[in-house]
């Protein structure tokens, strides 16, 4: 999987919902903070991750949002 | 009792020119850079981008500064405290009409973009952005082996330099600073400096 930019999460899941995904897969990485990430060009670098890990990180920037209420 | 065993230290010597790249993504806490074995070069999962030649190499610095405390009895420090760390890459590019080059070594200023006929970067004002930092080279007793420094959060302070003349070739000078990552591990903000072994 290649590295995970913040621009690349707003193409997946949207402006909207970026920094709550991003914050996230930053939690789940744990070598950098939203802060540090949003505006970094080479992003992170998750080759070094658990396949766990990276599963859970490909279903954040897959699954649908939440609605309020359901 | 007995003597100090000698220790010379040349098969650690640091000889030989190393890769320089840019955009270079963060590693999770506790992981290096993955490498190749096969080019001894970046994995691509990295998104590092080769910056090309320099001119002498590129120099690795870090630095510490301290702060001495005195009491008045004595005339000498009796108590020294860490006040800063740094560390930064410096050297020269060669790659001056690259211009996806220099934006990289333009954050804050530098806007790249392309069309029909032409590419270019202009200067102005935009958000600033870092770049992970690595030069990744042979070992000098074994070049299937790999020594990488790398700072993994770092803005270029140098700006850009272009010589335009008759008998000079241009090179642009970088100095590239590493700002930490507070969450990473205390002992890991600013970057890593490892080689690989048998």
């Amino acid at each position: 999987m290649k590295a995970i930019t913040y621009d690349s999460v707003i193409a997946k899941v949207g402006k909207d919902r970026a920094d709550e995904v991003m914050h996230e897969i930053c939690l789940i990485h744990g070598g950098a903070s939203l802060g540090d990430v949003k505006p970094m060009m080479g992003g992170l670098d998750v080759s070094a991750l658990s396949e766990s890990d990276i599963a859970k990180i490909q279903a954040l920037l897959t699954e649908k949002p939440k609605k309020d209420g359901k | 009792m007995a003597g100090t065993t000698d220790n010379y230290r040349t098969t650690d010597i640091l000889l030989g020119a190393g890769r320089l790249y840019v955009n270079v993504g963060i590693p999770a806490n506790n992981a290096r850079l993955a490498i190749d074995a096969t080019t001894l070069t970046p994995d691509s999962a990295s998104s590092a981008v080769h910056a090309g030649a320099t001119k002498a190499g590129a120099k690795l610095t870090v630095t510490t500064s301290w702060d001495e405390y005195f009491v008045d009895e004595f005339p000498d420090p009796i108590v020294t405290n860490l006040s800063q760390t740094g560390m930064q890459f410096e050297g020269e590019l060669a790659g001056v009409l690259d211009m996806t080059l220099l934006e990289y070594l333009s954050p804050g200023a530098g806007t790249y973009s392309t069309a029909s006929g032409y590419k270019q970067l202009t200067v102005g004002r935009r958000a600033t952005t870092y770049t992970g930092v690595a030069v990744v080279a042979p070992r000098a007793d074994d070049s299937t082996k790999v020594v990488v420094a790398h700072i993994y959060k770092a803005v270029n302070t140098a700006g850009i330099t272009m010589d335009f003349g008759r008998k000079t070739q241009g090179f642009t000078p970088f100095n590239f600073k590493g700002y930490a990552i507070g969450t990473r591990d205390a002992d890991d903000t600013l970057g890593i400096i490892w080689h690989t072994i048998a």
